[in-house]
């Protein structure tokens, strides 16, 4: 098991800025050898780190200007994508609390922290003297040379 | 022989969203749609056939469009995204469910 590639960007409390998100997911899930699926494996990743980094800037820095970091890991053995911010907004932003939305009568808030959890593999938080830390994980289905897969999606 | 007829022509507003509709764009469109309810109207049909990325925020406004409309009677459709991610987004938070969906194969 190793670390194959990483990556570091520092974002503004910018919302315009989050859509440089994707060519940096982009970029890191190329080191990983034919992935299943790719554009989705791609485009659930940039959304559901899109959603944290919203909740960051809306809650964490509550309209404070500031920056934070993302660092993007790709490992292998198994192939897998772990996601790291830290942030040092004043407001803890502990999210392990929200109840599950009821998606039969859709809120207006809720949605962005359900689809974080929905669409990544694992979504943990901890906060400490330095800020507020989240680690998002996304296992990665890599195809094998037969086609078939060769792990689990 | 006497008719009375009655004809009631009902305002519908389509909407195609062929960009973003994130966290940027969504106060935008929000904007846009409540000039139109303010008009009187409650039908909408928003196209999301060639939406490439649609974020929690922009699916708060089509919440809040939709309920809007019901209460007055009114209803909001979607068409169906072609971007199959956007479309596992909808089936995912059951919005396919919940609106009326056009043109889903």
């Amino acid at each position: 098991m190793g670390i194959v590639a990483t990556r570091t960007i520092t974002l503004p409390t910018d919302y315009e800025q989050l859509a440089e998100l994707e060519p940096v997911v982009a970029e890191i899930l190329a080191g990983a050898p034919m992935i299943e699926d790719v554009e989705i494996v791609q485009y659930n990743v940039v959304l559901a780190l899109h959603e944290l980094c919203v909740n960051i800037i809306k809650h964490a820095f509550a309209g404070q200007a500031g920056q934070f970091q993302v660092q993007l890991a790709l490992y292998d053995a198994p192939y897998r994508l772990e996601i790291d911010t830290y942030d040092s907004g004043t407001r803890p932003l502990d999210l392990g609390g929200v109840a599950e939305p009821n998606l039969d009568d859709p809120p207006i808030n809720g949605l962005g922290i359900f689809l974080m959890r929905q669409l990544m593999d694992a979504v943990t938080y901890e906060t400490g003297a330095k800020g507020n830390h989240w680690r998002l994980v996304k296992q990665l289905p890599i195809a094998a040379e037969n086609g078939s897969q060769a792990q689990a999606a | 022989m006497k008719l009375n007829v009655e004809e009631q022509i009902q305002r519908t507003v389509t909407v195609t969203l062929e960009e973003r509709l994130d966290v940027v764009s969504a106060p935008q469109l929000k904007r846009a749609l409540e000039e139109y309810m303010n008009q009187g109207v409650n039908q909408f049909v928003i196209d999301l056939s060639t939406t490439p990325f649609m974020d929690s925020a922009g699916m708060a406004v089509l919440v809040t469009l939709l309920r809007r409309c019901r209460m007055n009677g009114g209803n909001v459709k979607l068409v169906w995204p072609q971007h199959e991610p956007v479309q596992r987004t909808l089936t995912l938070t059951r919005f396919d469910r919940v609106f009326e969906i056009i043109g889903r194969a």
